[in-house]
Parts: C-alpha cells; sequence; structure tokens
C-alpha cells in the first residue's frame, strides 16, 4: 500500500512545480550543503536597504572556544525606548545557516511591533554538538536581558521566537529560562519548531518527501546529538519535545504546515502545554509544507502570516501601526503602502 | 531554514524560465486552483500586477505581486493603457492583463497565455451558470425581439452551438428567490412568472431534476432562432398541464394547441368551462376526476389513475355529468370533456411565485391575456 499523507496546497504545489526536487544530503555532504546555501544569502545590508532597520552587533563572553558569541540587534531608526524584545533564533536544522538567514523577516516585526529583534549566531552541528546551540542561545538571552537598558529593551517584555531548528533552540531557550530562574518571558513564537529528535510520528514517516524531508531531518539530528539520537538520554533543551513538564511556560504561538515533517511533534507540543494549564495558540495551515510560507504570494501564506501578527498584536498589546498607515492611505484615496519586504 | 528553502523564493521574475510558467499554471488547473490563484501567480511569476476583468460575469479581480488582492478603482480593461493582454474569447469586455509599461519581459506572453487558458477553464468551472447571468441570457434567446448580436453573446454564454437542438421549458416558478439551475430563469409571462429553461435534450430527462414541482410544459426542438416559438409553445403546454397530466410536450397536443389561439381571442369563456367551473367549486375531487376520466377508457383504468376505489368513482361521475350537462361515459363524451378541459387549462392556469403548484384558480380570476397572446419578458 503507497503511503498516504495530505496533499499540499495547490498553489504551494503550483510553487513546488517550478522547482528541482528536494536535495537529499547526508553526514559528509554538510560543507557542500553550506556552501550551495550561501548563493541564496544576500547581504544583510541589502536586506535591510531603505527599511529604515538599524543594525548593530554585538560580541559577548563566550564559555570556551576562542571566538565571542555575536548578538545582531535590529531596530527602528525612530523607535521609541525601550520597547518590548524579540530574541530570535534562525532556521536551518542546527547546521546550516546564520544570523541574518531569517532577516527578510525582521523589517516588518521591527516596524510593525516596535520590536528590537535580537538574532543570535549560535555554533551549529556537527562541529558543535548538543548543548553548543541551545546553551548559547540561552547565553545570548541573559546577556541580552542584563543589558536591556542600553539596548533600549524593556525587560519586561521580551519573547523568544525561532524558525524551524531555530523554533526548537527558542523552546528549549523558554525551558532553560524557566528551570534556571533565567529571564522572565512574555511569550515563545514557534514556527514549524524541530522539537523532537525520536522520528516516530505519523507525519515523519508520511513526509519523506518535499522540502526538509525526513531524511534530511534525521541528518540534522544526528548531527547534533550523534550516536544519541533517538536514544534515552537526549536532554529536553536538545529536543523540547521531550521535556517531562512543561508548566510554567510563556505563552505559546505554535505554526505549523499539515503537510510537514513537524506538524504532530508541534501538535502534541501545544497540546501538551494545554495539558499543563498552560497558553498555546495552535495554527495548523492546511497543505502547507516545511516554511511554505515562504511562498509569500500564496493565500495560505498570507493567512498564516496573518494570524501569526495576529498573535503578536495580543501579545503585545497594540495595535499594528503598519496597518494604520496602509488604512490612513486609504482614508487619503492613496491606497495602501506596497508591505515592508516587497522585494519586487 | 531559508538557507534550505532558497530555492522556493527564487522565482525570479526576470528568469524567461517557460517551463516554470507552464509547470506553475498547469499545476493551478490540475489543482483545481480558484480564479485569484491564477491572478496571484501571474502577478508573482511576472514581478507585475495583473488583473482579469470579465464582465458578463462580473468579475474585476487584480492581484499585487506579492499577492495581495487590490482590486482597481478604473477602467483598467481600457486597451489605451497600452498593458499587454489577452482576451479569453470572442467578447472584449473578458480578458486578462499585466501591468507592464514599455517593452514587456520574455515571459509575459507565455504568462499571459497559460493566464487566459487557466482562468478559462477555471471561470466554465466556476462560474459558470452564475444565475443573474444565465437569467439575462436566456430572456434573451427566448424574446422574439432580441437581436442577433445580442442572441450570439447569450448563446455564447450558455455554451449553446448553432447547431444545437433546442426546446424551451416551461414550469412553475417555484420561490421568489430561489437559486435557478442552469440555462433557466423566470419570465413574467401572460399567466403569471413562469420558469423558463433552454434544454439541449430531449425534454424528458435533465429538467425533472432542475424543479421541485413536475408540472411542465415542452416546446418543441428547433435551432437558436426557433427558441421564442418554442417557447410560446411550451408556455401553451404548461397551461395544458393538471396533476393527472403534469409533463405536456407541445407536439403530442396535436390540434388542441390551436385551442389556446382561440381562447386568448374570446372574450369570456366557453359555457363548456362554466360547467367544469361549477363542478369545481362544488368538489375538491372534481378537477382530477375529471383529467382522469378524460384520459382513460374505463371506471376501473379511471379509478387506478386516481387511485381510489371504483365504487367511489362510480358514485362521483353521476354528480360530474349534473354539472357539465352532459355524459362522460361515452367516446363522444369524454372528447367533448377533454377539449372543455383543456378550455378549462388554457382559461385558469395562472402561476405565483409562492405557489409549490398550479393554482386552481376559482371563476372570480381573470383568465390568461385574452386581449394578447404575447408574452412580456420582464426582467425582476
Amino acid at each position: 500500500m503507497g503511503m498516504v499523507r495530505p496533499s499540499y496546497d495547490v498553489e504551494l504545489a503550483a510553487a513546488l512545480a517550478t522547482l528541482p526536487a528536494a536535495p537529499s544530503f547526508d553526514l559528509q555532504d554538510i560543507p557542500q550543503m553550506r556552501r550551495e546555501a550561501e548563493q541564496f544569502d544576500r547581504p544583510i545590508a541589502t536586506v535591510l536597504a531603505g527599511s529604515d532597520v538599524v543594525h548593530t552587533e554585538y560580541v559577548i563572553d563566550h564559555d570556551s572556544s576562542a571566538a565571542g558569541l555575536v548578538l545582531s540587534v535590529f531596530h527602528a531608526a525612530d523607535r521609541v525606548a525601550p520597547g518590548p524584545c524579540m530574541y530570535f533564533s534562525h532556521g536551518g536544522g542546527m547546521i546550516v545557516g546564520n544570523r541574518f538567514s531569517d532577516a527578510e523577516l525582521f523589517p516588518e516585526w521591527v516596524h510593525s511591533f516596535g520590536l528590537t529583534v535580537v538574532s543570535v549566531e549560535y555554533r551549529l552541528a556537527p562541529e558543535h554538538p548538543d548543548p553548543a546551540p541551545s546553551e548559547d542561545c540561552y547565553r545570548g538571552l541573559v546577556w541580552t536581558v542584563e543589558h536591556a537598558g542600553a539596548l533600549g529593551i524593556d525587560p519586561a517584555q521580551v519573547l523568544v521566537a525561532g524558525i524551524s531548528a531555530g523554533g526548537g533552540l527558542a523552546a528549549s531557550t523558554a525551558l532553560r529560562a524557566r528551570d534556571r530562574g533565567g529571564p522572565g518571558l512574555i511569550g515563545q513564537l514557534l514556527i514549524c519548531p524541530m522539537l523532537d529528535d525520536r522520528d516516530t510520528t505519523s507525519s515523519a514517516s508520511q513526509f519523506d518527501i518535499g522540502p526538509w524531508h525526513r531524511g534530511n531531518n534525521r541528518v540534522a539530528w544526528s548531527a547534533l546529538l550523534g550516536s544519541a539520537c533517538g536514544g534515552e538520554s537526549v536532554s529536553e533543551y536538545a529536543a523540547p519535545g521531550r521535556a517531562g513538564d512543561l508548566t510554567g511556560l510563556p505563552p505559546a504561538y505554535i505554526e505549523v504546515g499539515s503537510a510537514e515533517v513537524f506538524r504532530d511533534e508541534d501538535v502534541q507540543y501545544a497540546s501538551r502545554i494545554w495539558a499543563a494549564g498552560g497558553d498555546a495558540e495552535l495554527t495548523v495551515w492546511s497543505g502547507g509544507f516545511h516554511c511554505f510560507w515562504q511562498i509569500e504570494h500564496a493565500a495560505v501564506s498570507h493567512a498564516a502570516k496573518q494570524a501569526r501578527h495576529n498573535w503578536l498584536d495580543r501579545l503585545l498589546g497594540k495595535g499594528n501601526t503598519g496597518r494604520v498607515d496602509n488604512f490612513a492611505r486609504e482614508l487619503s484615496g492613496v491606497g495602501p503602502a506596497p508591505s515592508v519586504g516587497d522585494r519586487r | 531554514m531559508r538557507e534550505l528553502l532558497g530555492r522556493l523564493t527564487s522565482l525570479d521574475p526576470d528568469a524567461g524560465e517557460s517551463l516554470n510558467v507552464i509547470a506553475y499554471f498547469d499545476a493551478l488547473v490540475d489543482g483545481l486552483a480558484g480564479l485569484e490563484a491564477f491572478v496571484r501567480g501571474a502577478a508573482a511569476l511576472t514581478g507585475r500586477p495583473a488583473g482579469v476583468l470579465h464582465r458578463d460575469h462580473g468579475i474585476l479581480m487584480r492581484c499585487l505581486p506579492t499577492g495581495h488582492r487590490e482590486d482597481p478603482a478604473d477602467q483598467v480593461g481600457d486597451p489605451s493603457k497600452g498593458w499587454p493582454r489577452q482576451l479569453l474569447g470572442p467578447d472584449p469586455g473578458a480578458a486578462v492583463w499585466l501591468e507592464r509599461q514599455g517593452p514587456t519581459a520574455l515571459i509575459d506572453d507565455m504568462v499571459l497565455e497559460r493566464f487566459a487558458a487557466g482562468v478559462r477553464v477555471t471561470v466554465e468551472r466556476t462560474h459558470r451558470f452564475r444565475w443573474p447571468d444565465d437569467r439575462a441570457a436566456v430572456e434573451i434567446l427566448l424574446d422574439p425581439m432580441a437581436t442577433a448580436d445580442a442572441r450570439r453573446r447569450a448563446a455564447w454564454r450558455l455554451e449553446l452551438g448553432e447547431h444545437d437542438q433546442l426546446r424551451a421549458l416551461a414550469g412553475p416558478p417555484g420561490g421568489r428567490n430561489l437559486r435557478l439551475p442552469p440555462r433557466s430563469s423566470v419570465i413574467i409571462s401572460a399567466v403569471g412568472p413562469v420558469r423558463a429553461e433552454i434544454s439541449t435534450g430531449s425534454g424528458d430527462d435533465a429538467p425533472a431534476s432542475s424543479y421541485t414541482h413536475p408540472a411542465r410544459g415542452i416546446g418543441p426542438a428547433g435551432g437558436l432562432l426557433q427558441l421564442p416559438q418554442s417557447w410560446a409553445c411550451a408556455v401553451t403546454a404548461l397551461r395544458l398541464t393538471s396533476t393527472v397530466r403534469p409533463v405536456v410536450r407541445y407536439e403530442h397536443l396535436g390540434g388542441i394547441a390551436v385551442l389556446a389561439d382561440a381562447t386568448d381571442s374570446q372574450p369570456g369563456p366557453h359555457p363548456d368551462v362554466r360547467g367544469i367551473e361549477v363542478a369545481v367549486a362544488a368538489n375538491g375531487w372534481a378537477l382530477d376526476t375529471l383529467h382522469a376520466a378524460a384520459i382513460t377508457d374505463s371506471v376501473r383504468a379511471c379509478a387506478d389513475l386516481l387511485r381510489i376505489h371504483h365504487s367511489t368513482l362510480q358514485h362521483r361521475i353521476p354528480v360530474l355529468e349534473t354539472a357539465l350537462g352532459y355524459g362522460i361515459s361515452s367516446a363522444p363524451g369524454r372528447t367533448r370533456l377533454a377539449v372543455g378541459l383543456a378550455l378549462y387549462g388554457l382559461t385558469h392556469a395562472l402561476f405565483d411565485y409562492d405557489d409549490e403548484t398550479r393554482r386552481p384558480t376559482g371563476n372570480s380570476t381573470p383568465g390568461p391575456g385574452r386581449s394578447s397572446p404575447t408574452l412580456a419578458l420582464v426582467h425582476h
């Protein structure tokens, strides 16, 4: 019997049809994969061009190796400080990427919500296996909150956020902050988070195809955990899906596609937060593959972004200023402004 | 993860990759995507705002390359803007366009072609029988005064071919705000509002599912230009339906059809109609019983048709014969009754929106437009 699985949303499928098949890789392919990924990198100055976003880098102490941990801080040129902060960890399976990988999303967050975005350059596996990536993320958060005044951040308004592997790291950071009596957090924004190395869900079995398929996911976890991967000794800070206690966590927004490996572990994470008496908002987008919202023009991507921003609106208790501007323009008959990040 | 999915954002508007354009639109068509997905796709692939205008279906849709809907305030289909555009068919009011000024990009032609093709099949699937448009088109095709051009456009929208064998069907209107089935309308006729339908079939099959009430008059088959005549015949046939004979084909009426014109030009009802009116006024069962008696040739067959016991029928017949003033047991009597019933039907048929069935009218209700048999074609 063939594998049954949810089909892709029609617009997402159309976009996928224009692209070469998703590559499969193995541990030894990681350097090559990083080189290939780099060709999609754009200089951060290019990403931010014309967005009125100020970028500042900080190098902070680190515990072992030679170089320090780098934090990139982004805020609106005309921000009112102190304001809320989004402490962000990027995607890339904990094996590729850098603190600018998802930077195209930052200008809209900065302008629409008055956020200062702090993006952490955590170390990558397999050169730096667990717990290096998650410890880096936590250490960066602690430093950020300790230096809130200098960074223009209100320490009482900090949320963690991340995409894919970065979503897992954000969840891990929230667990550590709880367990170590660390910084208080107002929320955790987990976008298609990579939460569990055990590879036992239905969605993992279903999606041995598509962007970030099961095979690649296994390789990434192996790079991080080595032979411990899937076994009993894996820490819940490496794989937050394993955490036994999900009480006392900040409100979570968990967003995932119905057609991706992470669907079931993300749904379970939300369910277990609720069971523990916590606050979670879960959106599962029909026919969405991993990071489907990168197909920006698709209707389901618009819906996902709108829901995500709606949660941020409620979390931060302030209106989305971008929409106010658009409405003001419509009232004056000029028509809405092109959205920030519209590169075309 | 953008590092790994960087490929996904590489729908480069300048790439000129016609294979990708084809793959994209084919996937939308195969996946039964909605109309807006095609507009979004065209805009995203070209990096320019794109739109579709389809006046007949009331469609005006424009999307930005981000996929956001931003409908135009002005007349975007205006060819004077010089944007690349492609018509969807013979109608100049149906086109897709890309808002590119100056020289076109390599993929524009390919995108427009696939965009237009996708919109065509999607509109056909999703908008084919949008009821206000079918109403107008049906009414035009049934109107003897419609111009040839209007008739051609109406036929195009209803996808009726020049050589199709078509017939008009008439029935009770159903409720006032019903969603009408395809190729149908409600037309104010001399006998009140009547459901009109254009059928490409024999008249036996498709309409049965379209109507909640079975009463139906079926006009003769002919070409597009014969539809007004077929419609007039269908209404005549409808006027001659009854509970026991709900479907009447005009072709089967033979000479009885001549009675329709005769009735419409008469100043008042024939005395035999009066007799039937007396019978109907006295007994609720009278009309069905008379219709059954007229089309059967034995008491038992008539009782079977009415699903009553034959002894019950035998009690009714003398009552009816007294009211009529003539016997109906003999063949000549039944013939006279059949003609009388036809005249009665022609005189009394009157439809209303809220009636589920034909209205059994009393003497006070005026008959059909005796002054003129011409049927008013009214949009409402």
